[in-house]
């Protein structure tokens, strides 16, 4: 019989934000509600659904950036504190809402949720949440993808190799540090892909990537098999194409799963509602606002509509999207298998991981939902991306073409007229560090300490999380700052090498500060003999 | 005396005055009119003993970062880079050495910068193909360029005009691929037939979509 199945991809993925001189900035506050929000409640999912022996498999790609803001003890104790702080805020909540029933109970709710947190993360976790994660992948349940260092937008750096290179290999260097595996899969950020880049990906022992329909289906002559099989470029390199459809029934502002009525309205946060004083023992407002967690309201039918945020509704709303969703995509699996005379066949979902529990606060229990279906049907099931790329030789071969999962399908989103001033300053200093790497080949102390700097401001500069933040308006002047923090700091190396003077101080400042990619190596820049 | 430590570059950021006096107090007789350069290499000679500048592989610990404020307006170099955007549009950026932009601009012929987007067969000679110009000011360092063929090669030159309609290359950009494929026709074209599996992808809907975001792309 014909096996049909889902295969689904998480990017996790988010700016570095570390800064040791700064604690309690907005884009900290983001990161600790991502913890809170997505990944603490997805190992929960995971545990729940291992001890009830409900099956369940996924690929998730971490970028090397985050895992070393998950493993810093920095941000971990800045987490615990604001957690703290949370806790007491809420218990502070609940006084001032005494009169407001509906909203107390949700209150209450969040506090238990701060609470549950709080104890997952200290005493199950011990602060690393990375280590749970990569529990589940030695036992099967998880394939977790390799990436680059940053999350670079590839094409646009495909003139430049060893800045490719330089990504994956301290991708690489990272993944090691932080996960058991061998990776034989390869997460491209934003899945933007341009002819050549699976040549480099090949050339690292990586089987398989992901890219998005129209990089399939617009190939010219298109695989027969369409998105429901993976298919192979011409070195052997295979890639899977996403279902943008079946992603867009679930992300799709206008009538995706995710604005329904009854779900919880995440950008009515009392973080943007409440006077500056009853914020203080969270944040200062001068900072920036920001959310709390506390958040009361549903989508409701009109935007101008005030309707309580129901959890009972919102959990039936869940198993009724999980159930449509798994039915709709096993009607298309069963015609496709008709169409391939009963050959297997499976289709990809490709989704950023800040989508459930942040964008989506019931993300999460829908995607848990989803393994309790079909842990019940025998129509559709889940299975790891590896697993669909064992019979490479019955795969179709074909060109693939430039795509990316923008909205725009392409570069757009990094490059256009907020951004594109970025890109002299970042190519620039690409080739620059390609030079650095050449000319210093054998150096130690002092001097590999600087190159390494050098090269670590340049993988974080480069990562596209800057770029795209340039479109958003509060957010353009982080992202700048932290752009042109990152070349100058880049361009004082390269001229300290020049001129033969550097500052001790200012360098083990910057190391601290900028603390990833420990191991980093910056003859990973050099140019392939 | 009790000696001083001190380096290049901090010895750069004072005033020629302020170094002879630095050179004075240290004993270093300078004869007037001296190179602001040997007084600082004069200066520089008392600290090669110093042990307490730390140096390593030849990179000596400054207490001055010189961190830039702001990054480079140019490189000061000429030369001119294109970026895909999507397959109708390329992103060049330029810069110029500023002794040659001076040179240019101060020619009394001088007319006007322009780009000349050339396009090139992927396969078979290098050959231009066709090519056009766009007129660009001196002030100007990027253009968004519609490049109308597909499955060529684009390359954009930077060029110089003077008022006797001489031109000057200045700089050539790399090659860029452009892409082509599914999107070349129209969607509401029938003529294409696909198979059924791409048929239930969506590759409907895709085209469509295309259509309606990407249409100058459409031939």
């Amino acid at each position: 019989m014909a096996e049909n199945s889902l295969v689904f991809i998480l990017d996790a993925e988010m700016p570095f934000v570390r800064n040791l001189n700064s604690p309690g900035c907005a884009e900290e506050t983001r990161f600790f509600n991502a913890i809170s929000d997505t990944y603490l409640p997805l190992l929960r999912a995971c545990t729940a659904l291992e001890t009830n022996g409900i099956p369940f498999k996924f690929a998730i790609a971490f970028s090397p950036a985050l895992c070393e803001m998950f493993a810093d003890p920095l941000l971990q104790e800045r987490y615990v504190e604001s957690l703290d702080s949370l806790i007491e805020f809420g218990f502070k909540e609940l006084e001032r809402c005494n009169d407001l029933a509906e909203i107390r109970e949700l209150v209450k709710i969040r506090l238990d949720l701060l609470q549950l947190n709080r104890r997952d993360f200290v005493e199950i976790y011990e602060k690393n949440i990375l280590k749970k994660f990569d529990y589940f992948a030695t036992h099967g349940y998880l394939e977790i993808l390799a990436t680059t260092a940053t999350s670079c937008f590839l094409p646009l750096f495909l003139d430049i190799p060893e800045a490719i290179n330089a990504q994956i290999e301290t991708g690489l260097l990272t993944y090691r540090n932080h996960f058991t595996a061998i990776p034989s899969g390869f997460w491209l950020p934003a899945m933007a892909y341009a002819p050549g880049i699976e040549k480099i990906l090949r050339s690292y022992g990586f089987q398989y990537s992901i890219i998005e329909s129209h990089g399939l289906l617009f190939s010219d002559p298109v695989p027969e098999t369409g998105i429901f099989a993976p298919a192979c470029c011409k070195n052997g390199f295979i890639l899977y194409a996403r279902d943008k459809k079946a992603c867009l029934e679930v992300t799709n502002p206008q009538n995706g799963f995710l604005s329904a009525p009854v779900y919880l309205d995440t950008d009515r946060d009392i973080g943007f509602e409440l006077d500056e004083d009853m914020l203080a023992s969270l944040f200062d407002v001068k900072q920036g606002r920001r959310s709390t967690g506390f958040q009361y309201w549903a989508h409701g039918k009109k935007s101008s509509e005030n309707t309580f945020y129901q959890i009972t509704q919102a959990h039936n709303q869940v198993c009724e999207d999980a159930d449509s969703f798994l039915s709709r995509r096993s009607s298309v699996l069963a015609k496709a298998s008709e169409i391939r005379e009963g050959e297997s066949t499976s289709l990809v979902c490709a989704f950023p991981a800040s989508l459930f529990g942040q964008r989506w606060h019931e993300g999460v229990a829908w995607f848990e939902q989803l393994f309790r279906l079909a842990a019940g049907r025998c129509d559709i099931h889940f299975s790891l991306p590896s697993e669909g790329i064992q019979q490479k030789k019955m795969l179709k071969t074909f060109e693939p073409v430039f795509s990316s999962w923008h909205e725009s399908g392409y570069a757009q989103e990094v490059l256009n007229s907020s951004n594109d001033w970025m890109y002299p300053f970042i190519r620039k200093a690409s080739m620059r560090m390609i030079d650095l790497a050449e000319r210093f080949p054998d150096d130690t102390g002092l001097k590999e300490r600087s190159l390494n700097m050098a090269a670590r401001e340049l993988l974080l500069a480069q990562s596209m999380d800057w770029f795209l933040l340039m479109n958003e308006g509060a957010e353009s002047e982080y992202a700048r700052h932290r752009f042109e923090e990152g070349v100058r700091a880049f361009t004082l190396v390269y001229e300290s090498l020049g001129s033969n003077f550097i500052s001790t101080e200012w360098l083990t400042n910057k190391e601290k500060n900028d603390n990833l990619f420990r191991s980093i190596n910056y003859r990973v820049f050099s140019r392939k003999k | 005396m009790e000696k001083i430590t001190f380096n290049r570059a901090y010895l750069e950021t004072l005033s020629t005055t302020d170094l002879v006096s630095l050179a004075d107090k240290n004993g270093i007789d300078i004869p007037e009119g001296l190179n602001r350069q040997f007084v600082i290499g004069e200066l520089l000679e008392l600290n090669e003993d110093d042990p307490v500048s730390h140096t390593d592989g030849g990179l000596v610990d400054t207490e001055f970062t010189n961190s830039p404020e702001a990054l480079p307006e140019t490189y000061n170099e000429t030369q001119i880079t294109i970026l895909l955007r999507d397959p109708g549009w390329v992103f060049v950026y330029w810069d110029f050495h500023s002794s040659l932009f001076s040179t240019i601009t101060a020619n009394h012929h001088f007319e006007c910068f322009f780009l000349r987007v050339n396009s090139f067969p992927i396969m078979g000679p290098a050959s231009v193909l066709d090519f056009f110009d766009i007129n660009v000011t001196p002030q100007d360092r990027k253009w968004y360029v519609h490049f109308p063929e597909h499955n060529m090669i684009c390359r954009v030159d930077l060029y110089a005009r003077n008022i006797q309609d001489q031109e000057q290359l200045l700089a050539r950009s790399a090659g860029l691929v452009m892409p082509c494929s599914g999107i070349c026709d129209a969607p509401y074209e029938t003529r294409r037939k696909y198979p059924p599996l791409v048929e239930l992808s969506g590759i409907a809907e895709l085209r469509m979509e295309h259509f309606r975001n990407h249409r100058q792309s459409f031939t």
